[in-house]
């Protein structure tokens, strides 16, 4: 029987119900009710009963949505985050398959969501997917054309005096700098005695600083239609802060471009298994097969925002490396050993946070953060900054700002 | 003899089994009963795939069953048992108390019971909530008990201690909730929406008083998922707990976000078929919300997303998520205050259970 799936896809969309191996999903936790409508939205995508096929994957995404929420997220069963995904391929697909309802973005909406909040299967198929949809809206198959070395790689970031906002360096207090350490020094001088360090000439390599630079343009053009979340409020400590869904492109309007009181920040999100394309033009720095985990195992964090985003004062359990690819960031660092100085907040949430606003202290409150000794930098355009795990480290973006952060173990 | 009206969810024909339709956006009425009986619809209790609707018969209680029965969706069974006094759903199964104190799990095809359980001494059962693989009973003796799995050979009843009598145990996806005979409110389980309501977003392993309603008498306390509800002897409502779809009935723009600590994770701000910026709203500490024109609140229950009161002067107000119809306005956008439900407003309301996405509701005739 031929396919009544949508031409374009059939090269990513298995061809039957029984190629999904739904069977293969775990129905005693799932429960009969809930596979039974699982069941029921593939048997009518594949029917080209798209409009049915909508409302039970409807019905998938809200009930696995609320078993996502249900209990702590890192302990939610992977079961419920493979059957979002089923769901959001579903979705997807029935909302391509009726386009005089639909547009291809929303189809694209809906595989990243799916990719944010689910589990791969098949071979992480709404990645495969989302690359087909958007060939389709861009109407070619080609990746964007790769700009000329020659061109500056922020010429489409929007310069802004740096007057009044640029912290002076302490100069007895600076990060020390090194060009491109040996692995074994990189160990024993730095990763060993638990040192920040700013590696130079390390990222020269790299496609995102080189022949593809990373050009507001060229953000959109890889990444502009997909949907990421986004922190709006300037730290996440305040009251005020929240997080929002949007698209990279909504985001560049709203927060890059145009001069905002309010500040968007995309921030600790693993934006490079969403993206392979932008993937492609970062490379794993060597340092970080220097520990105990897997290469897999390496995070790889996007930090994208513009002038003003501050993190505070906080520590993280991994090693990591923070690379600056555009714009430039000034980093405060307190060493473990002074934790009692800067105050971190009670309860589990936020133990790993310091109460002191860094660069506007409340001495009265938090008197001991004045003698803390701390190192400090303005971390540049291909530089690399080495945290060591928790160490304290607070920082703030002096310009348009893309950092790419790797963790490990 | 009253009228039963249903809308929301009918994904698997929960409300109305002759319907295919996914949701059912407008009330439509549900005759269960024959037209020159004098039975009465006592209780309605929803499952996410079924529903359960109990009608008190001379001594007896009929129990008609539809949905996802034996594997099959849109469904319908009716059996008549011994006099039912409460009940709930444990995955496919009923559970029900009988009028004599018994607690039973029943099938839910054919009403044939698959396993009791024993209360401490003599203590006879009043009622019994459910969530999850949780199942809370309550005693005669003002006890709660929390039960095990009827199927493994010795399900021993675990007493959870508040050092005061109950009158009313309810819980939401995470967390429990109870009401003691003085009109006080304890609170236990998960907090990371503020469900609690100790104004925190920590859990809590034991009954806790809140701290927020004291002095205030609590005649009615409801749970959704993630939100909590009360209703004072002055018929206030208070809320309390996660307005993601506004189910709290708080606006979203003049509130603030509670507590900072609250983190949410990526899932939290995924929300399907909402706005492209959706909002996440914790109360984590007791609230009370304004009804139109200061109307009393006299009875109130909760969906997993959404909130329906009845108003002591037999209006039915809704409000929160609305994707499935369960607001019954014809609608399917959140509402994030109370809303009158147009449709009866000429009609005086009786009584109102609510599924995880649907809503029964009884009419006067």
């Amino acid at each position: 029987m031929a396919t009544c799936l949508p031409k374009e896809l059939q090269d990513v969309v298995p061809g039957c119900k029984k190629a999904l191996h739904l069977e293969t999903l775990d129905k005693s936790k799932l429960g009969a009710p809930f596979f039974f409508v699982l069941a029921q939205s593939a048997e009518r995508l594949f029917q080209g009963r798209f409009q049915e096929s909508l409302g039970f994957a409807t019905n998938v995404l809200d009930y696995s949505w609320e078993k996502l929420n249900t209990g702590h997220w890192k302990d939610v069963d992977v079961c419920w985050r493979e059957v979002f995904t089923f769901g959001s391929l579903f979705k997807a697909v029935c909302q391509y398959g009726m386009r005089d309802r639909f547009n291809t973005m929303d189809a694209i909406k809906t595989c990243d969501l799916g990719l944010l909040m689910g589990a791969p299967v098949l071979d992480n198929i709404l990645s495969r997917l989302v690359a087909v949809l958007q060939n389709s809206a861009r109407g070619t198959t080609k990746r964007p054309q790769e700009q000329c070395s020659k061109s500056p790689p922020t010429s489409q970031v929007p310069k802004r005096p740096r007057t009044l906002i640029l912290p002076v360096i302490d100069s007895e207090k600076k990060v020390p700098r090194v060009h491109c350490p040996s692995l074994k020094s990189f160990l024993l001088n730095y990763m060993r005695k638990r040192q920040p360090v700013i590696i130079q000439s390390n990222m020269e390599h790299w496609p995102a600083r080189n022949h593809r630079p990373w050009s507001l343009e060229y953000l959109r053009q890889i990444a502009g239609c997909r949907t990421v979340p986004v922190e709006l409020g300037r730290r996440y400590t305040e009251e005020s802060w929240s997080q929002a869904l949007m698209t990279v492109d909504e985001f560049i309007d709203k927060y890059i471009v145009q001069k905002s009181s309010d500040v968007g920040y995309l921030a600790q999100h693993q934006l490079f298994d969403q993206i392979p394309e932008l993937r492609e033009d970062i490379r794993v720095p060597d340092y970080c097969c220097l520990g105990d985990g897997e290469e897999d195992d390496i995070v790889i964090n996007a930090w994208f925002g513009p002038k003003g985003t501050v993190s505070p004062l906080h520590h993280d359990p991994q090693h990591n490396l923070l690379a600056q690819v555009v714009g430039s960031k000034y980093v405060r660092l307190y060493a473990e050993e002074v934790s009692d100085c800067v105050y971190p907040h009670e309860g589990h949430l936020l133990h790993n946070t310091s109460q002191v606003d860094v660069e506007n202290p409340d001495l009265q409150q938090f008197p001991r953060f004045k003698s803390a000794p701390y190192l400090e930098c303005t971390l540049e355009p291909g530089e690399m900054l080495y945290i060591p795990p928790r160490y304290w480290h607070y920082i703030r973006s002096l310009d348009v700002s893309f950092s790419v952060s790797f963790w490990w173990s | 003899m009253g009228k039963l009206y249903v809308f929301g969810y009918n994904g698997f024909g929960q409300l109305r089994p002759d319907r295919q339709d996914n949701s059912l956006v407008h009330p439509v009425e549900l005759e269960v009963t024959e037209p020159d009986d004098d039975d009465a619809v006592a209780m309605v209790t929803a499952s996410w795939s079924s529903a359960a609707i109990f009608v008190a018969s001379a001594g007896k209680t009929i129990i008609a069953t539809q949905g996802f029965l034996n594997a099959e969706s849109h469904q319908c069974r009716k059996f008549e048992t011994d006099a039912v006094r409460s009940s709930a759903w444990i995955a496919d199964s009923l559970v029900v108390v009988r009028e004599g104190g018994e607690c039973v799990q029943v099938d839910p095809c054919t009403g044939l019971q698959q396993g009791r359980w024993n209360g401490p001494d003599g203590v006879k059962f009043t009622d019994v909530v459910c969530r999850e693989s949780t199942i809370l009973a309550l005693t005669d003796t003002g006890d709660i008990t929390m039960l095990g799995d009827v199927q493994s050979t010795n399900p021993t009843p675990l007493p959870v201690y508040l050092g005061e009598k109950v009158k009313a145990v309810c819980c939401g996806k995470e967390h429990s909730l109870a009401l003691t005979l003085s009109g006080r409110v304890f609170s236990w389980g998960n907090g990371s929406r503020g469900q609690l309501g100790h104004g925190t977003t920590e859990a809590s392993n034991t009954p806790q008083v809140i701290e927020a309603l004291e002095g205030v008498t609590m005649v009615t306390i409801a749970a959704g998922g993630w939100h909590s509800v009360s209703v004072s002897a002055f018929g206030d409502l208070y809320v309390w707990g996660w307005n993601e779809a506004g189910q709290l009935g708080l606006p979203t723009s003049k509130h603030k976000t509670g507590p900072s600590d609250h983190k949410p994770s990526i899932s939290e701000m995924g929300q399907q078929g909402g706005d492209n910026v959706a909002e996440v709203l914790v109360q984590a500490t007791p609230t009370i919300v304004d009804m139109p024109a200061g109307q009393e609140v006299s009875k109130v229950s909760c969906g997993s997303r959404h909130t329906a009161v009845l108003t002591r002067d037999g209006q039915l107000l809704t409000w929160g998520w609305g994707a499935y119809g369960q607001l019954g306005n014809g609608q399917t956008e959140r509402c994030e205050v109370p809303r009158a439900v147009e449709f009866f407003k000429q009609r005086k309301v009786t009584n109102v259970w609510c599924g995880p996405w649907n809503d029964f509701v009884q009419v006067e005739e």
